[in-house]
């Protein structure tokens, strides 16, 4: 019998470790579809980030600076003794497995590799062996690896599939951020120049301009009026969205995708509309054109950098507190990292809504409420009309983002809102949603087109549940209140659950909100006719 | 069809065996889980298979429903083709079911009026892999599909503000915003 021929048993076989010798002999292949594009050098000059050149995972060669392994080390010392976090991360996991089967990676893509624990031990294994007495003595027989070429790359292939959600440290009973060991392991990987084109780019071009596509003030302005001009066309009402304005009350900021990305767009008319409603005396930025902040997926200086922006402009409007639009990672900056990098922002004021007078304690020192707080706010004070029945045609269900989900807590405010502006609202499974959320697979920067397999193996967890409440519950909008989530859940339910659509919550605020001085709508903000309207104009009656 | 009743009796051990391994297919640590968690949202993958392949084999020897046949080839078939670095390790799990229904039938095969109905059943599991391929191509196909797409909709309404501003009704021209904004998903 042919030796060149193998059995059906032996070629269904999924393989995720190249190596015969287990995990501690460390050996990564990189297939199509699996991997990101790398981060330009020009992006890395523009941030003075070293080593810009151009390289590919799969170059044998990564061409690492001469003394790569020096660098690594002292990295590592200097983050040991700078977090405390990390220290205790590196000695204290009993590796029980309560983490191993929660991550969306593991569970659609079957990646031992892929276990929260074991996508540490890539790094704690290293830490063992150079940082430790006990590694030091026994080495590999103490969990130790030696610091390897392979070793670099296997970080950059498994921490390039982790998107930093933190579902895993729900279920750790010592509370190991894993998300932070990834963050960690990211910034080693920088020191080497080694990062990605969808991360570095949007770096380079926020810092440059104000957001990640790079659009210049102009641009931006030019958005906005547009989205004015649209809301005219459906509601009849003409908007005021001042930008820029000097001595505004509240500077607001939503991610960039908002304006120039589909379906977020809708989302950014549901603001203009709500602000314009109850007269909010506000201000959009041109300098603060990005509530996104890609610094997180790539180093804490970074994210300090880009964080800054946006206090910076408050204090230059003189504007007295900020709200923040339905952005994920630039909720986890703000509630976790932006004390200690740039606050407290001692120069705003402790946010209390213009409209309700409620005054928001809780952000007492980033001076920064999120707008589903200020939304739900208005809405239990009874000072905004609704029609819900303006969303019937939607039976939305709800993805608790990670960011303001399992970073920030918010996890009734979202809620509240549906359910007041929706008439058809079902929550997916219960250990699929709040706390237990599952990613969408793609945030951390890894929302990229060349990796989709990773990503659509990664989504599987979230879009099961999505498939559950779709065939049980007929739902056929998934809400959600991040951009990433926005722009990378369309592809994913099309690929596992098709005939679902993807939205904002505010959104469906702005459809149901019943303007002063509006006439009856035709269509909603997606330019979608409501049943009834007829295509040239005469109105029906089945809404308002 | 003496070998439709002799599946039919063994149709529980056949099947247990086929998910076995299916799931032994992975990696040991990723198996052991594809096996013991319960919880189909917690394993949805390894729910799926327990779930639709019963489908796959009650048709391979009767006429079911068309429809659910087509589901749960998609639905297997899905999972597959983003977890398997090649075509044939995305599609072999149907192959598997030869060996394991010969195994289990082992002692009744020896009665050679069986081998003509084991010809045309082992046909059938040739076909339902041929099935699975293409399916396997239409999902590779969709994959390529929404890569372009989502790039498009990245920039989505810029293009269409851009296009209105400087190229007049986008009715003629490549309409990215006007797709967006009536079937942004499907």
């Amino acid at each position: 019998m042919s030796k060149n021929i193998k059995t059906p048993e032996e070629m269904a076989r999924i393989k995720f470790e190249p190596s015969a010798n287990g995990w501690m002999d460390p050996a990564t292949e990189f297939r199509p579809g699996t991997w990101n594009f790398t981060a330009v050098p020009e992006t890395l000059e523009y941030l003075d980030l070293p080593n810009p050149r151009k390289w590919r995972p799969t170059d044998d060669d990564w061409q690492l600076p001469e003394n790569w392994q020096e660098i690594i080390h002292e990295g590592l010392r200097e983050r040991l003794k700078k977090y405390r976090t990390l220290q205790i991360f590196m000695d204290i996991c009993v590796r029980c497995g309560a983490c191993a089967d929660k991550c969306h990676y593991f569970i659609g893509g079957g990646d031992p590799k892929n276990m929260p624990v074991m996508r540490a031990e890539l790094l704690r294994s290293v830490y063992r062996n150079d940082f430790t007495t006990a590694g030091k003595i026994l080495g590999k027989i103490g969990g130790g690896r030696k610091l390897t070429k392979q070793v670099i790359k296997e970080w950059f292939y498994y921490f390039m599939q982790c998107t930093e959600c933190r579902r895993c440290s729900v279920f750790c009973p010592y509370g190991i951020d894993t998300a932070e060991i990834t963050m960690m392991g990211r910034e080693l990987l920088n020191l080497l120049g080694l990062s990605i084109e969808w991360i570095n780019t949007p770096l380079s071009n926020c810092y440059r301009t104000g957001n990640h596509l790079g659009i210049q003030p102009h641009g931006f302005a030019d958005s906005i009026e547009f989205a004015v001009d649209e809301l005219e066309e459906i509601t009849g009402i003409k908007v005021d969205a001042p930008i820029n304005r000097k001595g505004a009350e509240i500077l607001f900021v939503a991610p960039s995708a908002d304006y120039f990305a589909s379906p977020h767009y809708y989302t950014l008319l549901g603001y203009l509309l709500l602000f314009h409603e109850i007269g909010l005396d506000y201000t959009w930025s041109t300098y603060a054109s990005e509530g996104g902040n890609f610094g997180l997926f790539h180093s804490s200086d970074m994210m300090k950098r880009l964080n800054a922006k946006i206090y910076m402009e408050a204090k230059r409007l003189g504007v007295k507190h900020i709200i923040g639009g339905e952005c994920g990672h630039m909720w986890r900056v703000v509630h976790q990292y932006m004390d200690t990098m740039n606050g407290p922002a001692d120069f705003l004021e402790v946010p209390v809504s213009p409209i309700t007078g409620t005054r928001f304690d809780n952000a007492t020192s980033t001076k920064m409420v999120h707008i589903s707080e200020f939304t739900s706010d208005l809405i239990y004070h009874n000072k905004l009309k609704l029609d819900p029945s303006r969303n019937d045609h939607w039976h939305t269900t709800y993805h608790d983002s990670c960011n303001p989900a399992r970073a920030m807590g918010l996890l009734d405010e979202p809620r509240y809102i549906i359910n007041k502006v929706c008439n058809n609202f079902v929550e997916m499974p219960e250990n699929t949603i709040r706390e237990q959320t599952f990613c969408c697979g793609s945030g951390a920067g890894l929302g990229t087109d060349e990796n989709m397999e990773t990503r659509l193996r990664g989504g599987l967890p979230r879009a099961n549940a999505v498939k559950f409440v779709h065939e049980n519950n007929d739902a056929n909008i998934l809400l959600c209140m991040c951009a990433i989530d926005k722009a990378t859940l369309p592809p994913l339910l099309e690929y596992w659950v098709p005939g679902v659509e993807v939205g904002g919550v505010h959104e469906m605020v702005g459809n149901a909100l019943i303007l002063e001085g509006e006439g009856k709508r035709k269509t909603d903000l997606r330019g979608t006719p409501y049943p009834g309207i007829e295509d040239d104009g005469e109105e029906g009656d089945s809404n308002v | 069809m003496k070998l439709v009743k002799l599946l039919e009796q063994r149709r529980e051990a056949i099947l247990n065996e086929w998910f076995d391994s299916v799931a032994e297919s992975y990696p040991l640590d990723t198996s052991t889980y594809l096996k013991n968690q319960a919880d189909q949202f917690q394993n949805p993958v390894g729910h799926t298979f327990k779930e639709r392949l019963p489908v796959l084999l009650a048709e391979l020897y009767s006429n079911g429903d068309q429809s659910l046949l087509a589901e749960a080839i998609d639905d297997l078939v899905k999972i597959r083709t983003v977890q398997a670095s090649a075509p044939s390790q995305a599609v072999a799990f149907v192959f598997l079911l030869k060996n394991i229904v010969r195994r289990q039938l082992k002692s009744e095969l020896t009665d050679s009026r069986l081998q003509k109905e084991l010809v045309e059943f082992e046909a059938k599991v040739d076909g339902l892999s041929l099935m699975v391929f293409d399916q396997y191509m239409k999902c590779q196909n969709k994959i390529f599909e929404i890569r372009a797409k989502e790039v498009q909709m990245r920039s989505a309404k810029l293009l269409e503000q851009v296009n209105k501003r400087y190229v007049g009704p986008v009715s003629d021209g490549p309409d990215i915003g006007g797709e967006a904004k009536d079937d942004s998903n499907i």
